[in-house]
Formats: structure tokens, sequence, C-alpha cells
């Protein structure tokens, strides 16, 4: 046989083999786990014509998506998702949720919050606070200092608002039984010149996947 | 007190301009939502290790076979002049009639072996013996005695 044979074998041995159902099995289970999800987005003008406010949240690596607001009640807004996970805000700051793999259930302290008074008045008081979470977790005490404000541009819906980030700092002082290396992390405010919380990335706790909150109906007010 | 009611209503004022624009979907917010918050991620880490994992396993290739499921063991019936032995049914064993100048050595007829010697005495005896030899010896004893013996080998 000539290497025009001994090739002809082997690519009939690659189709071959390739449709096998095994072979099939693999390929359908590595596209699945490679596969990137989509961001789920909307445009300017559906979030203008939502029938209820919406912000796009970013959980850790995973894809963003639309969450929309079921209730205000209690001065707290109730964000829920497409899964019926919930997040309670209370001026914008995650003070519960319901729905996710670990939730926080409790944020001791939260009148004093220095959140609550911006951007109107900062305070560099220190904010301290426990919460508790599932999986019989509680009273972990934690500790927040906000820095001073500086101005940064926010790049939302197709439009470039400026905007005041505020940075706030957080110490977890839980003592803890094993070896945590991340006690202190950051969380980030943008508020619009107007005082709207536009944007803000928190944490809430050291060892939880970041959040990444865009109040997208609030954003598209702004140019009302 | 006419100040402090004032200023209330007009915190009262503020507060509610702070969230009169925002719009509360309530039971049908779900209707304005896309995508999931909480799926898990994908661990391809983790996938590739299973596929991998899967691979070696599958191409092992040790494929077990179901033995079929023997039915209760069920006797024969045996029939006339049969008897069972270990499930199985065997002929009953008849032992032979022997005739005359035979016997019944282990279900066999074999022939009798006679040996007579005649002879005359002074030194005359006559031994008859019987045994089980399958060879006939006959002798002749006379005086003085010779004694002829003819074997045959069966």
């Amino acid at each position: 046989m000539n290497w025009k044979t001994y090739l002809l074998c082997i690519f009939l041995s690659m189709i071959t083999s390739g449709c096998s159902g095994t072979y099939q099995a693999y390929y359908q289970t590595l596209k699945i786990a490679f596969t990137q999800q989509e961001d789920a987005q909307l445009t300017f003008t559906q979030v203008e014509q939502s029938d209820s406010d919406v912000i796009s949240v970013k959980r850790g690596e995973r894809p963003i998506s639309i969450m929309a607001l079921a209730y205000l009640e209690n001065n707290q807004h109730k964000w829920v998702s497409r899964d019926n996970a919930m997040l309670i805000m209370e001026k914008g700051r995650i003070v519960r949720t319901l729905g996710l793999s670990k939730n926080l259930l409790y944020v001791s302290n939260t009148d004093l919050d220095p959140l609550k008074y911006l951007p109107d008045s900062q305070t560099n008081n220190l904010w301290t606070y426990t919460s508790d979470y599932t999986d019989d977790e509680y009273g972990y005490p934690a500790a927040s200092v906000f820095n001073e404000a500086s101005h940064d541009i926010v790049l939302a819906l197709g439009l470039r608002i400026e905007s005041i980030l505020y940075i706030e700092t957080m110490n977890f002082q839980a003592t803890a039984n094993y070896l945590q290396l991340a006690n202190k992390w950051q969380n980030y405010y943008w508020y619009s010149k107007s005082g709207d919380l536009i944007k803000s990335i928190q944490k809430i706790s050291p060892l939880s996947e970041s959040l990444e909150i865009t109040y997208l109906s609030r954003i598209a007010r702004l140019t009302l | 007190m006419k100040k402090i009611l004032i200023a209330a209503t007009a915190a009262l004022c503020l507060i509610g301009s702070a969230f009169a624009q925002e719009n509360a979907g309530g039971a049908n917010a779900s209707n304005s939502t896309l995508g999931s918050i909480d799926k898990e991620k994908a661990l391809v880490g983790v996938v590739g290790v299973g596929i991998l994992a899967a691979m070696a396993l599958n191409n092992r290739g040790s494929i077990k076979t179901a033995r079929p499921v023997d039915p209760d063991p069920v006797d024969p019936i045996c029939g006339t002049g049969e008897t069972l032995i270990d499930g199985v049914c065997v002929p009953d064993t008849v032992d032979p009639v022997c005739g005359a100048g035979e016997e019944l050595v282990d279900g066999e007829c074999v022939p009798v072996a006679t040996t007579t010697v005649t002879g005359t005495n002074p030194a005359t005896s006559t031994v008859t013996s019987t045994s089980t030899v399958t060879s006939t010896v006959t002798s002749t004893v006379t005086t003085p005695i010779t004694v002829t013996a003819t074997a045959t080998n069966l």
C-alpha cells in the first residue's frame, strides 16, 4: 500500500469512530462544558418599556442575569431572578439573600449603616455589625470603613455616566476554626451626580462570590 | 412643634420621592427577568477528569453478561425397571441365573473349576479339591505315582 492508501484508511477510521455513540457522547459533554454561557442583555428601549425596575447582576464568573424589582417593603428593595433567587437590599446594601447555594440571613445594626447616608453625607466612622448565614453560621462580627469619594465613569446601556465612587473596606473579624487567608475585601458603590446609586460591586462575606449590580432602570431614568 | 411637623412632612415627601419612580412588579416581576443568578458553573477541570475516567473505563471493555438462571431441578419420573440415582434413572441390576457348573462372582456367572486326583495306595489317596480357578486339571496317579498334568490357560 502506498501512503495515499494509508491516509485514506486513517481518515476512514477517524470518520467511523468519531460517529460512534460513545464518542458522540464525549463530544456533546465537552461541548456543554466548554460552551460559554451568554450574558443576558437589555437595550435602552427594553429597559424603558419594562413593567418592573430591572438590574443586571453578574455573580462571580457566571454570565450576567437580569433581575426585576418585585417588592418595595419597609424601605427594602426585593429583587427576583428568573431562577427564583432574591436579593433584599437596604439603600443598596444586600442584607438578605434567598435561593442561593449559601444565603445571607441577617445583618445587624443596619440603622447605622453609612451607606444609608451616602452620597449626601459621608462619615468615616467605623461601622460594625454581625451577620448570619445558612449552614448554622451565626454572629460573625465585621467592620466597615468608607474611603474618600472619587470621580469615575460608569458605562451602561450605551451611556457614559459621570459618577462618584465610594470604596468600602470590609474587615471580617470572626475567628475561624480553620485557616482563613482572606479577611478583608472591598465593596464599590457608584452614585450618579443626582445622588442615585447606579452600580455596586459587593460581597456578603470574604469567601462569597462578588455581586456586580448595575441599576439599569435608574440609569435609563437619568436621561429623562 | 410646628417646625417638627413640617420637617417630618418634608422628610416623608423626600423618602416618598426616592421610591416614587421605581416600579415593583410584584408576583409578575419574574416576567422581566433573564438568565439565572445561581446556576452552577461548569467546572471544566472536573468535567475533563470525568470524561477521561469514563473513556478509560469504557476502553477496558469488561462486559458482564447476565447468566441465565437455572430452573429448579425436577427429578425425572423413572419407568419400570429403573431406579433414580442422583437425579438420573438407572436400570435395575438383576443377578443372572447361573447354570450347572457355574457360580455367581461379582454379578457374573463363572465356571466352577474341579480338580480330581485318583490313585491307589499303599500311598493311594484321592484328593478332590475345588477351587475357583478357571482351569480344569485332570491327573491320573499310579504307583509309583506319576502325575501327568495338563494345564490350559484360559
